[in-house]
This record gives structure tokens, C-alpha cells and sequence, in this order.
């Protein structure tokens, strides 16, 4: 394994899975007994994904990602011989999404879901995203524009990217309206992960 | 989540910092050949990165028209952040379903708390781009200062801009007036001037709901009204999501090149004496002059287009339409390119221009990938690689020669 990807199966993942994961992983739980099963599938559908021959030719993205949960899924009930999941009509069907909608509508979903999701993010690491991403400042810059020291910049950095990780797993690009309701709510939501 | 998720987005940013140690590269393999579900979190890292990549500024690339002033703080949010989703939404809920509706984009400048500099122009009663009609061309220093504002909303879509940049207004950044529209030739539709200094990405909505990603040193014209959509490619490049619009065929002139596209993704490129085009999604016709019969390229083939004769050679190359789009999101990355070519794209993002002092050296091949500002970067692997001097000074970094 190199530490290097492809970058065309990057942005193949970028485009067509992260902005579903959220649904996908909600897919998921409904079939495992424990969110942690889910969130382990989910890793191992993005180590298939990275193993893949080739990803260009898939025309429904989600739903080839759905296929490789259900294989996965009946791998691991054949080498466990357990049958934990529950109805075999749910696995059947898995797979049946809805047609992705149109690219330039989704460029726009997709833009307002991560500007949504960065609104959510706590206030100084909110500050520290925008200046770093949006006006391009340096670590320095950042630093002396929140009076704060590059230590801070550097962790708050690394705090939003990880608390932006945590959001794309709870909130899909399909659900970019209910951020703002969500806000409130959120504070508490969000805890776990401070 | 799980921990694996976070693990991998701290290797990624120790990565991005710098080419890791050897130690810590061999931690990295080991951490990734430990687990294929540690290989499955540094793909998703990655493409989670990408992601905020493509809508925001990847990190250390910066507008070129901001000049830093650590004095004036354009980013102190607090309640009020520039990017809080209530700006955001005061901006697109009038901006979203209607770009072209300037009454609307106004409403929503009020909606945010500013007094607008907006004047309309004669013509404007054609549904045009916000911008067209909201920054004349002017010398009054308020307008000015909304042209400023935008220069510091960088990358970000100008339909946010609308809604971030008014509470910086009072900012004192001095910076240069990127977007001007130009006085609309009369008759025919407004025409909205995009334009980007060195160095400087943007991404800007247009009115008909397409989207544009606009390359470093370029210049676009931009007119849109209820029968055609037609755009001039005056120098640079740009790279365009058409939405689909069968009524109005969306038009891209480089030159005598012109490029038709109904509903589909492109990027022209204005090169002497012609144009490449690289087709991303669906197909595209291309045309020479008026009466050149078109010819069809679709996704993933790219084409040379001269603008005196020559026939137009369609190349299918897997993964180089990509490649060479990389652009977009801030990269170079070279692929077997002479060392000229790779020149040649630096230098159209940064002040300080790379020099080739030893002519010998322009057709040496290289692969790579770097970010568009790390050209002393790529002058000391150059170094390193073929073995030749480069001296660095504040204007230039000179490769080979004495």
C-alpha cells in the first residue's frame, strides 16, 4: 500500500460518495446491530473503493456503493456464519437509489452543504477555517489576526477538519435545508465530539 | 466515527505540510499496512479534503488580490462571521433560485445590513448577472470598496459574496478592483467582465445557473440574456458547467475559435494563435471562423484549434483531461511535461517568474504534482533532479546557466 492515491479516484470519491455518506451510512444501520458494524462497513466500502479496478465507467455512484456494502455484507455473513442481518428482502434492495440529481444542481448542493457545515463548526474554529480557506492567510497570518498563537491556528485547523469528518457522517448534501434548523439542537449534538 | 477517520485526517495534514520525514513516512506505511480499514479512512480523507477543496481555497493559496494587513482583522466573525450560514442563506435564498434577478440580489445586499453602491444601467431590464448591474464602473470609493470586498471573498462563489462582503466593507485591505462590468455595447445583452490577477481561482455562478472556474491572469466577457448565452474568452482559461438550456446555446469565443456547448463541462484555453479545449462531460462543437464545419469532441478527448487552417486533431488521452484540469483545484501537475511547459504554468500564477537560463534544458521531462505557488519548490526538485544551479532572488529564480 502506498501512501500516495490516484488523484482521479479521489476526486471520483469526493464527487460521488461524500456527499451521500450520510445516506448511505443510515442504509447501513438499518441492516447492522450496532452503528459501530456500520461505520466499520463504511470503511471497508472505501478500502474497496480504493482497491477498484476502475470507478469511470459507474454510471449510479450510489448505488454501486450500495452493491459493494451488500457483498461485503454477505461475505462477512458466510465467513461468520451468522446471520445477523435481519431480512434478506432488506439486503435485496439495498441497492435501489434514486437517480443522482443533475451535476450543476448538485456543484450548487454541494457548495452550500460544506459553507452550511462550516457555519456549524464551534466560533474560533469556525474563524480559523474561514481565514485559512476562504482569504487564504498563512498559519502566521491567522495567527495574528485572531490574536492568537500558530499553536492554536494549527490545532483549531485540525479540530474543524475533524469535526467537518464527524458532520459529513450525520449530515448528507441532501439535507444542506436543515442545517440552519438544526443549529440550536446542535450545540448539544455536538458535544461528543468537542 | 471512528478514531481511524481522525487518525488519517492527522496524517493527511502532517503530509501537507512538507515531504515527511523517513521515519515518519515508514510510520505511515506501517499504520496503512496495518489495517485495510486504515487504507479505506486515507481515501476518505483525502476525497473529504477534496471536497472542501472544490468550495473553498485549498489551503495556502491565496486570492492574489488580497494584500495582507494584520491590522485591519476582515475575518473577526464572532456572531456576526462573515460565513455564518444565516449570511449565507440572506445571500442565496434571493440569489439561489434567481442569479439573474437583480432586484432580488439587492434585496438580499439590504438583507445583510449594508447601503449598496448599486446603479443600474439602461439595459439592465434583461435578466443579467447581479454583478453586472451592481458594480458599475465607477470611482466613487464606495463602489470601489465593493469591488475590494469581493477581491477578498477570493474563491468563494460571488453569490456569497454578496452576503460576506458587506460586513467587511469597513476593512481597510487595500487591494485592486478585480471585477468591473463593462458598459454594455448597446442592443445587444450587458456584458458582465470577469476578470482574475495572477495567482488568482475563482469559481462565479452565472446568471443562466451555469458555473464558471476561472484560471489565474484571465479575462472573460460574459453576456447572457433570454436567447443566447455567449461568452469571450479574451485570455487565460476557464473551465465551464454548462446547465442544460436547449433554447440557448451556451457559446465560448477564443478568438476566431468559437466552442457550442448545450449541456455539458469544458475548459478552453487561450493559446497563441488558437485554443485547447478539453471536454470534461458530454460533447462539445467546435468551430473555426464562421464557416468551418464543426467538429465534435466528447469526454475526455482535448483538442488543439488553430485559429489560420490546420486540421483539428481530436487526442484521447484516459486520465489527461483531468490532469489537466488539475488547475481547478490549485495544482500543477506534470506528467512527462518539458520542463518549458511546466515553466510556462508556474509562472502564470506567480509574481516571482521562473527563468530557463539554459536553453538545453526546455525539453527535459518531468512528473510531479505541486500546489501553483510553490514554484521555488519545484526550482529546488529541479535542482536536485537534473543537477543543474538555480539561484533564487526576490524578482526571479533562475534555472540553469551561471
Amino acid at each position: 500500500m502506498q501512501s500516495t492515491i490516484d488523484q482521479d479516484r479521489v476526486a471520483w470519491v469526493s464527487a460521488h460518495v461524500i456527499p451521500f455518506e450520510a445516506e448511505m451510512r443510515a442504509r447501513l444501520r438499518r441492516l447492522c446491530r450496532h452503528p459501530a458494524e456500520a461505520d466499520d462497513l463504511m470503511q471497508d466500502i472505501y478500502f474497496r473503493l480504493l482497491q477498484a479496478e476502475s470507478v469511470e465507467h459507474v454510471r449510479e455512484p450510489r448505488a454501486f456503493v450500495m452493491q459493494i456494502a451488500k457483498n461485503l455484507i454477505i461475505d462477512r455473513a458466510r465467513r461468520d456464519a451468522v446471520v445477523h442481518i435481519e431480512p434478506a428482502a432488506a439486503i435485496e434492495h439495498i441497492a435501489d437509489v434514486e437517480p443522482s440529481p443533475e451535476r450543476v444542481a448538485m456543484a450548487r448542493a454541494e457548495l452550500k452543504w460544506v459553507l452550511g457545515l462550516i457555519g456549524e463548526l464551534p466560533d474560533r474554529c469556525r474563524q480559523v477555517f474561514r481565514a485559512r480557506r476562504i482569504y487564504g492567510m498563512s498559519q502566521n497570518e491567522t495567527a495574528q489576526c485572531l490574536r492568537v498563537t500558530e499553536n492554536v491556528v494549527e490545532k483549531e485547523t485540525m479540530r474543524g477538519l475533524k469535526l467537518l469528518s464527524d458532520m459529513i457522517a450525520r449530515v448528507g448534501v441532501d439535507q444542506a435545508e436543515q442545517l440552519q434548523q438544526t443549529r440550536q439542537g446542535a450545540a448539544a449534538d455536538k458535544k461528543p465530539y468537542v | 466515527m471512528s478514531n481511524i477517520d481522525h487518525q488519517a485526517l492527522e496524517w493527511l495534514a502532517r503530509q501537507a505540510r512538507g515531504p515527511l520525514p523517513a521515519a515518519d513516512q515508514a510510520a505511515l506505511d506501517a499504520w496503512l499496512a496495518a489495517s485495510p480499514r486504515h487504507q479505506g479512512a486515507w481515501l476518505r480523507a483525502h476525497a473529504l479534503d477534496h471536497t472542501l477543496r472544490q468550495a473553498l481555497l485549498p489551503e495556502g493559496v491565496r486570492p492574489a488580490a488580497l494584500a495582507f494587513d494584520a491590522s485591519a482583522n476582515p475575518i473577526d466573525g464572532g456572531e456576526a462571521g462573515v460565513f455564518d450560514a444565516a449570511d449565507f442563506n440572506a445571500a442565496h435564498t434571493a440569489g439561489d433560485a434567481k442569479f439573474a434577478d437583480a432586484a432580488g440580489a439587492a434585496a438580499a445586499m439590504k438583507a445583510a445590513g449594508t447601503s449598496t453602491t448599486a446603479r443600474r444601467s439602461a439595459t439592465a431590464a434583461a435578466p443579467v448577472h447581479v454583478l453586472a448591474t451592481e458594480l458599475a464602473p465607477s470611482t466613487d470609493p464606495g463602489a470601489r470598496r465593493t469591488g475590494r470586498v469581493f477581491a477578498l471573498a477570493g474563491a468563494a462563489v460571488m453569490a456569497l459574496a454578496v452576503g460576506i462582503g458587506f460586513r467587511m466593507a469597513g476593512s481597510d485591505v487595500p487591494t485592486t478592483l478585480p471585477l468591473q462590468a463593462a458598459i454594455p455595447a448597446p442592443v445587444s445583452a450587458p456584458v458582465l467582465v470577469l476578470e482574475t490577477a495572477r495567482g488568482e481561482l475563482r469559481k462565479v455562478p452565472l446568471a443562466d445557473r451555469s458555473l464558471a472556474s476561472i484560471d489565474s491572469a484571465t479575462r472573460l466577457e460574459v453576456s447572457i440574456d433570454a436567447r443566447q448565452r455567449r461568452i469571450g474568452l479574451l485570455k487565460g482559461q476557464a473551465w465551464f458547467q454548462v446547465a442544460k438550456d436547449a433554447q440557448r446555446p451556451f457559446v465560448v469565443s477564443a478568438g476566431a475559435v468559437s466552442v457550442t456547448a448545450v449541456g455539458t463541462a469544458f475548459a478552453v484555453q487561450r493559446q497563441p494563435g488558437g485554443a485547447d479545449v478539453v471536454v470534461t462531460e458530454g460533447v462539445v462543437d467546435v468551430r473555426r471562423g464562421a464557416d468551418h464545419a464543426p467538429v465534435r469532441i466528447a469526454a475526455g478527448q482535448q483538442a488543439y484549434v488553430a485559429e489560420q487552417g490546420g486540421a483539428v486533431t481530436v487526442r484521447r488521452q484516459a486520465d489527461a483531461a483531468t490532469r489537466q484540469l488539475a488547475w481547478r483545484e490549485g495544482m500543477i501537475v506534470l506528467q512527462n511535461d518539458t520542463l518549458a511547459r511546466a515553466v510556462a504554468q508556474f509562472n502564470r500564477y506567480n509574481r516571482r517568474q521562473l527563468i530557463i537560463a539554459d536553453p538545453a534544458l526546455r525539453s527535459k521531462t518531468l512528473v510531479g504534482r505541486y500546489r501553483v505557488d510553490e514554484a521555488e519548490q519545484f526550482a529546488n526538485d529541479v535542482q536536485t533532479l537534473l543537477k543543474v544551479p538555480v539561484r533564487v532572488s526576490a524578482e526571479q529564480i533562475r534555472i540553469g546557466g551561471r
